[in-house]
């Protein structure tokens, strides 16, 4: 029992830090898109590891339900950035101090600043 | 009807509902199919054949990801607290391996998982992926980052794409790569 509870609490706490982390670089980033990594990359692990927690702590029959939250998590984080990534790039909001290199703005400039197609 | 009924899925939209629930009760057993035929009904979905599933590679490429993410999350935290407001990135552009939509769609998705990068747009037509790429401030790391990039594409047309696609996507990389570029073809330019 003193097993599960220590794996627990660090699994807990772990992932507690990984989300603090992350809201640390919500108000440290300059823009909207570095700001979506830090919303996304340290956030998700975070919660993967307060559910993983929270799954050696509970009943059994809940870790269904918390595989389910892990899954959809890891499936839709993804799409948000790339979907709030997308918006703000396209409507210039963000530092171009941040970028090193930018191979889009190339290629948007060498066709007249039209946007590509892109599904999705 | 029929061409929108795809059985696997039904199953798994069963699943879903079950795993929800959690519980075998009547209400819940009886309502699992009828969610799951409604979903199916009312959004269908324009890929009717499912997936190659190759279970080994699929686990490795889960493994991979897993590893991925947590190095993701460490190298983030780090950007952070070593940075903050003077981080800097890179939107680079990456060939896309693949001409499945599910598997392009996939990898977009798992890019977004590994170490500070996320995709910003697929040029589906032109096959490019603009991968964003954050704590990138020399041209070196540019093209790890493309390579990164390939990498994790490689490993997910492996473990999901066509056969056809699968068997040479490592050649198909291997003729992209910058690894060991003495100089790029894109030099960016300086951070000042």
């Amino acid at each position: 029992m003193i097993v599960r509870d220590a794996a627990s609490a660090l699994l807990l706490l772990t992932g507690a830090v990984f989300c603090l982390l992350g809201a640390l670089g919500l108000v440290r980033f300059p823009d909207l898109p570095t700001r979506l990594q830090a919303a996304t990359k340290p956030q998700t692990l975070g919660l993967l590891l307060v559910l993983a927690g929270a799954a050696v702590r509970v009943e059994p029959k809940y870790i269904p339900g918390l595989l389910l939250v892990a899954l959809f998590q890891v499936i839709t984080a993804p799409v948000l950035a790339q979907m709030f990534g997308r918006a703000a790039y396209r409507t210039g909001d963000y530092e171009s101090s941040v970028l090193v290199a930018d191979d889009l703005a190339e290629r948007l400039r060498e066709q007249g600043g039209r946007p590509t197609d892109s599904p999705g | 009807m029929s061409s929108r009924f795809s059985l696997p899925l039904f199953g798994w939209l069963v699943l879903v509902w079950l795993m929800l629930w959690a519980s075998p009760k009547p209400v819940v057993l009886v309502s699992a199919p009828l969610v799951a035929l409604g979903v199916l009904l009312l959004f269908p979905l324009p890929t009717r054949r499912l997936p190659t599933l190759r279970p080994v590679r699929l686990l490795r490429l889960v493994g991979f990801v897993l590893v991925d993410l947590v190095t993701s999350a460490v190298r983030n935290s780090r950007e952070v607290l070593q940075y903050g407001g003077d981080v800097r990135a890179a939107v680079v552009a990456v060939p896309v391996l693949s001409d499945t939509d599910h598997v392009i769609a996939t990898a977009a998705n798992l890019v977004t998982l590994t170490p500070d990068k996320f995709v910003l747009q697929v040029d589906r037509r032109g096959g490019v992926y603009y991968v964003y790429s954050l704590g990138v401030r020399t041209p070196e790391q540019v093209n790890r980052a493309h390579d990164q990039v390939l990498d994790l594409q490689v490993r997910a047309v492996r473990a999901l794409g066509p056969p056809d696609e699968a068997r040479d996507v490592r050649e198909r990389a291997g003729r992209v790569y910058r690894r060991g570029a003495v100089s790029p073809e894109k030099p960016p330019e300086e951070a000042s």
